[in-house]
């Protein structure tokens, strides 16, 4: 009974019950997401890379040419990396066409300065010694300038 | 010294503490051009499936802050200002504002990434026991959010245990495949890329580093039941952090910041009072 007494949800109860309610909702809360697997904020899931991940025969990277030089994303601090490299793979994921769209013109306004930009898709798949190799090199943008 | 006159001096001392690690933070994230004026006037291009990003994407909030570049220019200035100005009065509408300003900024970030990047709650999370006037409001907090803390490494750890993945032996193998495809395609010479070329040709030893990997997060699950091994979990945390950037360029410094709710805070305050 003791041990209950001083447990932090039991003292939440006695002592801040506004708190305690909140508590709550936010374990029921994170607990229904988690079961639905979906995210809601603020019920986050912390999964960290927990979803199995079945081997691919090829994995996607972009390369971003400024100027005739590659951009090398770790040379960026991460927040700035997070916003260049992740944001192309995503506009790309969700099929979002690059040319003329306000993204690319702020993908060169922020990553380049707006100099003369290129993008490439790069198809790679790995060697048994855990290499990989460029299978295909796609220029994805610009697509006009071909 | 009586108890209230204690509990202002740790109070005091933890603000310090907290304010100075999200002062740091922000600094670092002013110097990577991803505050509000260095994003430049991002474009909101991504879809939101979650109700309070779609909320937020529609009140044109972020817009309106990251298209005026003054305005912009203003709310990097108070991410700035606002927590100083706790610092030195210790009034609680400043570690309110400040909060509810990170809020936005995190939201603001994410939608335009489109990633909803985890690792910037701590900071928000860490400022709300401050809010609080009394000692034991402000206390029943920051266990709160220490208790978050756990949740965030225990939780992990039961992921993937009840997931499966970390019975799986290819699963680290095959993540670093498309993690560090990036660092392996140019930077193949630095020492960090051969570890990874090693770890994803030797499925069975990735396997390994994920299995120590789940020991850790899980071992957090002992923080629900007592504090008697909060400083060696403070030092795991870094341990983990450290190497799961290392390996997996994943950044969880930012999330270090709830560290601070592992400490013991009666050493810190003799440490200071001798030093």
């Amino acid at each position: 009974m003791k041990t209950l007494k001083n447990a932090f949800l039991f003292r939440l109860y006695r002592e801040f019950k506004l708190l305690f309610g909140i508590a709550l909702v936010f374990l029921f809360g994170t607990l229904w997401f988690a079961l639905k697997s979906h995210e809601e904020f603020p019920f986050l899931l912390f999964g960290m890379y927990s979803l199995k991940e079945e081997t691919h025969e090829e994995y996607l990277a972009y390369s971003i040419v400024v100027d005739g030089e590659e951009i090398v994303y770790r040379n960026m601090n991460d927040a700035q990396h997070e916003l260049v490299a992740t944001s192309l793979s995503n506009t790309v994921a969700v099929n979002i066409p690059l040319s003329n769209t306000g993204f690319i013109n702020w993908l060169k306004r922020y990553s380049s300065g707006n100099k003369p930009m290129e993008i490439y898709k790069l198809t790679c798949l790995y060697t048994q010694e855990g290499q990989p190799l460029v299978r295909k090199r796609e220029l994805i943008y610009p697509h006009d300038e071909l | 010294m009586t108890n209230s006159e204690n509990f202002a001096k740790r109070y005091r001392l933890k603000a310090f503490f907290v304010f100075g690690t999200a002062l740091i933070i922000l600094f670092y994230r002013f110097i990577s051009h991803a505050l509000f004026s260095g994003m430049m006037h991002p474009v909101y291009a991504f879809e939101e499936k979650e109700i309070w990003y779609r909320v937020f994407l529609s009140s044109h909030l972020a817009q309106f802050i990251t298209d005026n570049h003054f305005l912009s220019l203003a709310s990097d200035l108070l991410l700035f200002l606002l927590p100083v100005l706790f610092l030195i009065t210790r009034k609680r509408v400043f570690a309110i504002a400040f909060s509810i300003l990170l809020l936005i900024y995190f939201f603001t970030y994410n939608l335009v990434t489109g990633h909803h990047y985890h690792g910037f709650v701590g900071v928000i999370l860490i400022t709300i026991p401050f809010w609080m006037k009394y000692e034991n409001r402000f206390n029943l907090l920051w266990e709160a959010v220490r208790y978050y803390w756990l949740y965030i490494f225990a939780s992990a750890a039961l992921w993937k245990i009840l997931r499966g993945s970390v019975f799986y032996a290819d699963q680290l193998s095959n993540i670093l495949k498309a993690q560090q495809l990036d660092l392996q395609l140019q930077q193949p010479d630095s020492f960090q890329a051969q570890v990874v070329q090693y770890l994803i040709a030797n499925p069975q030893v990735s396997h390994w580093v994920l299995i120590v990997n789940v020991l850790v997060q899980f071992s957090f699950l002992i923080g629900f039941f007592t504090k008697k091994f909060d400083t060696l979990l403070f030092v795991l945390a870094i341990v983990f952090c450290a190497a799961n950037y290392f390996v997996m360029s994943i950044v969880s410094a930012e999330l270090l910041i709830l560290n601070l709710t592992l400490l013991n805070w009666e050493k810190i305050e003799t440490l200071f009072k001798k030093t």
